[in-house]
């Protein structure tokens, strides 16, 4: 169980978004918005990256900066990810594995799924965004999160990696009861997913679809 | 997880301030003599008021290690570490004290020197106040990289672009230019400024005394040469960036000559030391070569840099391997001028097929 009391997000000022009273059971919800409608702000105040109005609970657990137990039980793959350009993918999911205390073996087979062990010995900086999108996904996906935030993951990566992350969010949250909250500025119809329901933002509002 | 966290923050610490271990390294070694050291170290055993000297130092280098801690672990290349929090309070502060360690390594091997200065001389109470700090300091270093990952980040990317003058159009151009030079940071600005006419004028004060040789002059000319490459960097990446003055038709020659306006008013201070405290016994012939060197220096690398990579990795590693080229030259013998002459000719032949000049054309 998820849940966003009082949520408000404003830049000088001016509000990017406002969510009352919110309450997710699990599933997979897709969240839809256009650029710059506040679907990564909403996704970075819930990781506790940036400072909000408002707060989350997880599992009865409520989320802040102090509560390890809030950030241990979620990941979050940003939209566009950025490493230190020296560090390698290999030494990235060990520095994850050790802090999330899960079995490297695990980041090594969800590597393996998504191919990137060719290269995972080879810096990141030369890395394509496409490679650099699957490393951040991998370092969200492996693990036993209760809620796993991706930020449009079925952008930059190719079709293959497309339908093989479909498929381990169908598995993961079929197998395990993860919470998946999606982002796209797409329609949730055009990925052939099970979600359990569709939000909107518009108008600095989270709007849910019929 | 202790090589991870030392590789990707005390090494990224260490090249991104190259130059400032430059200047330290210069005043440590080249400007005070061993023997200058070792009376300091007996003087402190002796009078233990004057650790506040060394303590002064210490707060100042760790003034630096936070600015520069600060803006790295915020940056968006650095996201992923926020991770770190999902460890325990004491596992977390453990995996971060060798990193800590590293970052303090220069203060704690003075302090190491001066402690068995003071152990020596049974100056026990300065050796107590130096290890006591050296400890605070490294365990404080270990709590603010441990508070500094898991802090919001203030709903700003500092990788992203900014303008640095709230791009007004109202606004006067030129201000844009005085604005990008403080666009990095206006401590690190005048810092720099502050550092690097203090070493030119403790050189030349310095001078007179006769233990100076004219290599040393031009080390500290060069040194305080390099203290600005940040400021033309800066421009560099004003133009680089912030293209808006070139889509708003201003010719490039134009640019290039207000830019070196606002560069000559910047390097002003340490022109006058050099002019004013240059020693009589030195041929005012010197001078000329001195300044130009300095400048040269400056335009050289900006040049290297525009063709090799523009960001500030490379320019810290291109700094540091013509600063080694530099000094060695200096070591042989080669004078200001000759150093000066040969920069000159080598920016004009590299300067012509750049990305910047290219664009330009088109």
């Amino acid at each position: 169980m998820f849940s966003i009391q009082s949520y408000k997000k404003s830049y000088n000022g001016r509000t990017i978004l406002s969510i009352p009273n919110l309450n997710l059971t699990t599933g997979i919800y897709w969240i839809k918005g256009v650029n710059g409608s506040g679907k990564s702000t909403l996704f970075q105040s819930i990781a506790q990256y940036i400072p909000h109005q408002g707060y989350f609970t997880l599992d009865a657990i409520r989320g802040d900066l102090s509560s390890r137990i809030f950030l241990k039980k979620l990941s979050y793959s940003e939209a566009e990810p950025q490493f230190p350009p020296f560090l390698t993918q290999k030494e990235l999911l060990l520095f994850t594995a050790q802090c999330r205390g899960i079995d490297f073996k695990l980041m090594q087979e969800l590597a393996e799924l998504f191919s990137t062990t060719d290269y995972w010995n080879n810096p990141v900086h030369t890395y394509s965004s496409g490679m650099l999108k699957k490393t951040g996904l991998i370092m969200a996906l492996a693990g036993r999160q209760s809620l796993v935030i991706l930020d449009e993951p079925f952008t930059t990566i190719d079709d293959t990696s497309r339908d093989l992350l479909k498929k381990h969010i169908r598995t993961s949250q079929q197998k395990d009861g993860t919470m998946f909250l999606i982002s796209s500025h797409e329609d949730a119809q055009a990925y052939a997913l099970p979600y359990t329901a569709s939000y909107e933002i518009k108008n600095q509002q989270l709007i849910l679809c019929k | 997880m202790n090589y991870f966290l030392i590789q990707s923050i005390a090494i990224p610490f260490y090249k991104k301030n190259t130059g400032f271990f430059f200047v330290v390294l210069y005043v440590c070694f080249g400007l005070i003599r061993s023997n200058e050291h070792i009376a300091f170290a007996n003087l402190l055993a002796q009078q233990p008021r004057l650790t506040v000297v060394v303590l002064i130092c210490w707060v100042f280098y760790f003034i630096l290690v936070q600015q520069s801690l600060s803006k790295t672990l915020h940056s968006s290349s650095y996201v992923f570490f926020r991770q770190i929090a999902l460890l325990k309070k004491a596992p977390r502060l453990l995996q971060l004290f060798p990193t800590a360690l590293v970052i303090a390594l220069p203060p704690t091997a003075y302090g190491c020197f001066l402690l068995l200065f003071s152990i020596q001389q049974k100056g026990l109470y300065s050796a107590g106040i130096l290890v006591v700090f050296l400890l605070v300091s490294m365990i404080g270093v270990a709590y603010y990289l441990s508070w500094r990952v898991t802090s919001p980040l203030n709903g700003k990317n500092s990788n992203q672009r900014k303008y640095p003058v709230k791009l007004q159009f109202n606004k006067p151009w030129y201000t844009w230019y005085l604005f990008s030079i403080m666009d990095n940071g206006k401590l690190l600005f005048w810092m720099t400024k502050l550092l690097s006419c203090a070493l030119l004028l403790a050189i030349y004060r310095l001078y007179p005394t006769g233990t100076y040789d004219q290599r040393l002059l031009l080390l500290g000319i060069l040194f305080a040469g390099y203290s600005q490459i940040m400021l033309v960097f800066d421009f560099w990446q004003f133009n680089q960036q912030y293209n808006v003055l070139q889509l708003m038709g201003l010719q490039k020659q134009y640019r290039s000559r207000q830019q070196l306006f606002f560069f000559i008013v910047a390097v002003i201070p340490e022109l006058i030391i050099i002019i004013y405290f240059h020693p009589p016994n030195l041929a005012y012939i010197l001078v000329p070569g001195n300044a130009l060197f300095l400048v040269s220096l400056l335009f050289s690398t900006f040049t290297w840099i525009r063709k090799v990579h523009p960001d500030r990795e490379a320019l810290s590693k291109t700094s540091f391997y013509l600063g080694a080229i530099h000094l060695i030259a200096i070591l042989f013998g080669i004078p200001g001028w000759g150093l000066a002459l040969l920069h000159g000719a080598w920016s004009y032949f590299t300067s012509r097929s750049t990305p910047y000049h290219r664009s330009e054309k088109l």
